[in-house]
């Protein structure tokens, strides 16, 4: 078992010396702090920046697996969680606007931003 | 006898490199011939980086050779004929004006072309974006299924939701554009968003000049860049609600904004594509939103301002474009790539002298501002001629826009100095706008005429 980690390092070590990615070459540091800092960020109400958050590191987080500490793993999937949540959030309330816009009356037309002639 | 090889190919050397010290003839570089001159010289002249010929140094068949060859008369003789034939065409050379031929030139033609791949993608992608908003927010008239009520207007930013009871939904102030005091504010406008960008790239240059960078610091370019482009944002994306009539309401649509917008300003290249877009539209739209047939005279200013004022900021001794340029290599100071996505106040491409990747962000902020107004005229000729024509017209002017920006390349090899981006892409695309309007459009006319009546 230990022969295998620690043919894996040196393997990522290549690989990482290999790969034009820049998140290859990071130091492990650095991918916690970004990590970190998406998270913070995301979460003044953007579900997207949570999403960029995974998609962006999440196969650097699986690739280099032993060298990062884990609670980079714990923030990107705690990020799509979080997107996920927001998502059913967002598409709840679309529908509930869409279908009963019309019947709410004068609230349904305050918050509209434009309203379609005939409708 | 001695024979020494020569650097490239090994024959015996007859020649010295002239800038090699002379008193270290070891370590000099010696060759055969100016060929094998020429071919080392990339090399080579890294050993004299101090020095600035452009040109590979003469072969100098000075004394220094005869050391390595004091024996033999015959190759004495053949040095001197050697001698006599090579000066001649080195001063013709010299002399000529066009430096193409030397091997840096051509290296640093070599690296610039590889860097237009680069950069025409993302030129072509906001040119792909910024023909699909202006497609889609203003389609042919007899689409329109309400263009008897005005469209939204911009600037009153007043919309929806209030007088429900009267007759017109959205509020609209002036809707015909045609009277003078709208033409005049159209003007003012203009220039009011010309003075914003003069405005920022002095206080962006000076900034920088008293080392205070620092002030200007993520934080804030990431504010005034997202201000700007949510503020396109919104006004395209209320244009396009309003026109496919799609009921949406404040609170999603501020949230979609909101991450549209602050989220992935990370991803900066792509941004910057598609704010460029956006602000193409936005120009276009404050312009003539509402009556496509009424030619944009404020969008043609403002082309000719930003193309004046880009000459001026660029080559004028005085202008802050330049002067930025100048001064980050004086101090050799590199000019944050941020700096050079800072949207709308950049708009040169100047010869990078540290063949970083700053060359790429540089060009972005771009010459997307010229022509994509241009092909929006052609749309009120009538339904039928509107396909071709607008292919032709679209394509025309994307073709003069990259022919406008290779040729900018170009001579930034040649003249080895900052330049404006601007006014070669602003004239080309001008150039062939007019001629296609002048040459092809009478002529679909005619066919249309003879198409309806055959």
């Amino acid at each position: 078992m230990a022969n295998e980690t620690q043919d894996t390092q040196q393997q990522q070590q290549q690989r990482s010396k290999d790969s034009k990615d820049p998140l290859d070459v990071a130091k492990p540091e650095d991918i916690l702090l970004m990590a970190k800092w998406y998270f913070i960020l995301g979460c003044a109400f953007l579900p997207f920046m949570w999403l960029v958050n995974f998609v962006h590191l999440y196969k650097v987080s699986q690739r280099r697996k032993h060298e990062l500490s884990p609670s980079v793993s714990t923030y990107l999937w705690m990020s799509l969680g979080g997107c996920i949540v927001w998502s059913i959030i967002i598409f709840t309330w679309l529908g509930l606007y869409q279908t009963n816009r019309t019947q709410w009356g004068a609230f349904g037309d305050a918050i509209s931003i434009n309203l379609p002639l005939g409708q | 006898m001695s024979s020494v090889p020569c650097s490239t190919c090994g024959n015996p050397a007859l020649f010295v490199c002239s800038l090699c010290p002379s008193d270290d003839l070891a370590s000099a570089a010696k060759y055969c011939s100016e060929a094998c001159q020429r071919s080392h010289w990339p090399t080579h002249r890294q050993e004299h980086a101090s020095a600035t010929a452009a040109t590979p140094a003469a072969a100098s068949p000075s004394n220094q050779t005869n050391d390595y060859d004091p024996d033999c008369d015959s190759t004495a003789l053949s040095r001197q004929r050697l001698q006599q034939r090579k000066e001649p065409p080195k001063q013709e050379e010299e002399e000529a004006a066009i430096r193409v031929l030397d091997s840096d030139t051509i290296d640093d033609l070599k690296y610039y072309l590889s860097q237009i791949y680069s950069i025409v993608k993302p030129v072509v992608a906001c040119i792909i974006f910024a023909i699909l908003w202006v497609k889609l927010l203003n389609p042919p008239s007899q689409y329109y299924d309400h263009a008897y009520t005005s469209p939204p207007d911009i600037y009153a930013l007043n919309y929806g939701g209030g007088n429900v009871n009267s007759n017109v939904t959205n509020t609209v102030i002036n809707p015909g554009r045609e009277t003078t005091e709208q033409q005049h504010a159209d003007l003012l406008m203009a220039l009011k968003t010309l003075g914003s960008v003069v405005a920022a790239t002095v206080v962006i240059f000076v900034l920088f000049y008293f080392n205070c960078m620092k002030v200007y610091s993520v934080w804030n370019l990431w504010f005034h860049y997202s201000w700007y482009l949510g503020l396109f944002t919104y006004s395209v994306s209320v244009s396009l609600l309003w026109l496919y009539l799609v009921p949406f309401d404040y609170i999603t649509f501020f949230f979609l904004l909101w991450n549209f917008v602050a989220g992935p300003l990370i991803l900066q290249q792509s941004y910057l594509v598609v704010m460029s877009s956006l602000m193409v539209c936005f120009i276009f739209l404050c312009i003539h939103v509402d009556n496509p047939a009424v030619p944009p005279i404020t969008s043609w200013i403002l082309l000719a301002l930003l193309a004046v004022w880009d000459l001026i900021a660029v080559l004028c001794p005085y202008g802050p474009l330049r002067l930025l340029i100048e001064a980050s290599q004086k101090h050799n100071r590199e000019i944050p790539a941020i700096l050079y996505s800072a949207g709308p106040t950049t708009m040169m491409a100047s010869p990078d002298p540290s063949r970083s990747s700053q060359g790429k962000n540089q060009q972005q902020p771009n010459n997307n501002n010229t022509n994509d107004n241009d092909d929006d005229d052609e749309d009120g000729n009538g339904g039928m001629k509107l396909a071709l024509s607008d292919w032709i017209s679209t394509s025309s002017v994307t073709i003069a826009l990259l022919t406008g920006l290779n040729f900018t390349i170009f001579l930034l090899v040649i003249w080895r100095k900052a330049l404006p981006a601007l006014p070669f892409s602003i004239a080309f695309g001008l150039l062939f706008y007019f001629s296609t309007g002048v040459c092809l459009v009478p002529f679909y006319g005619n066919e249309a005429r003879a198409a309806s009546s055959g």
